[in-house]
């Protein structure tokens, strides 16, 4: 049995508003992303599959901010997304997994991340659903809510069968 | 490039910590698959750097349990702490996996971990911050709060070079 292999990497060499992975894609059914993001801006890391930024996703968020530990339900959005932190040169550390076993099932999204805000450090998980019953998944885009990924960003996007 | 296994260590015997030092120069992304087994009261796992014991350490934690989420902040700690507040009995089990990041020298550590351990049981989530802006890492090392870890606690390190 394989395990996950490697799609693509990238690493930014200047700032940029999306990363977008859409080659050879559909040769698998799961995927996980590792994220290393680097912002000037505040930002959160939002993401779409198949370009379909209809209202189409479902998650639930839980985030912690010190003694806080709060969530957030979106059970119509044009994305996922997280909290965005309050503070700009952020950095924050992130791992994505999407499954999809057929072009008929729905994908499944989970995330774990952890961020520095101008509070400290911040920890937020996330799950969701796209629901897309007609496609496999044929790119991945990460985009910024607002400004650009620094240079310096690094993303690895791995599959397997 | 995609992760490659740096080595796995898996105890024949107690030991009261589990270090990885070798094999991990030119990775700058590593992850830590964990299975705890307590050999008497424990009260947290602890994982340190580089052998960096300062206060360097900060981290937000996030643990439910039955019906209770609670979030905690901690700052200038001297290591991350997984599982803490419940003491693990004898033979109980905690399991966690980390997603550590740390791509030059220059640049603070970072770190995500999820797990939980079977006293209770909770599930237990973690973004922490490694405060050092001068060294890649070299070493990481786990710790018991108290006591040992027993025979049959396993700990697999990868590595990513992105």
């Amino acid at each position: 049995m394989d395990g996950f292999v490697l799609i693509n990497s990238t690493i930014l060499g200047s700032a940029a508003a999306s990363i977008v992975f859409n080659t050879g894609l559909t040769d698998y059914t799961k995927f996980r992303l590792t994220l290393y993001v680097i912002t000037s801006n505040v930002l959160a890391v939002q993401s779409r599959l198949n370009g379909d930024s209809g209202n189409n996703y479902v998650r639930q968020r839980l985030n912690a901010n010190g003694s806080t530990a709060s969530t957030v339900g979106a059970p119509s959005s044009s994305m996922f997304t997280g909290r965005a932190p309050v503070t700009i040169n952020a950095t924050l550390l992130q791992t994505i997994e999407i499954s999809k076993p057929l072009a008929t099932t729905p994908a499944r999204y989970t995330s774990s991340k952890a961020y520095i805000s101008s509070e400290g450090v911040e920890y937020e998980s996330q799950a969701g659903e796209w629901n897309n019953t007609a496609d496999l998944i044929s790119s991945i885009t990460l985009f910024a809510s607002s400004g650009n990924f620094a240079a310096g960003t690094r993303v690895l996007l791995e599959g397997a069968t | 490039m995609t992760w490659k296994g740096i080595e796995q260590i898996t105890l024949g015997s107690t030991a009261s910590s589990i270090t990885f030092n070798t094999g991990l120069s030119g990775y700058k992304f590593f992850r830590l698959t964990a299975f705890i087994v307590n050999d008497a009261n424990v009260k947290a796992v602890y994982v340190t750097f580089n052998g960096d014991s300062g206060s360097n350490y900060s981290q937000q934690r996030v643990e439910a349990a039955s019906t209770t989420v609670s979030g905690a902040r901690s700052t200038g700690t001297t290591r991350l702490s997984l599982a803490g507040g419940t003491n693990l009995a004898a033979n109980q089990f905690a399991s966690f996996i980390a997603l550590i990041a740390k791509p030059s020298a220059s640049v603070k550590g970072q770190a995500v971990l999820q797990g939980g351990h079977n006293a209770s049981p909770i599930v237990e989530l973690l973004g922490g911050e490694w405060n050092d802006t001068s060294e890649v890492i070299d070493e990481i090392a786990l710790s018991p709060s108290n006591n040992n870890f027993a025979a049959g606690t396993s700990v697999m390190l990868e590595g990513l070079s992105l």
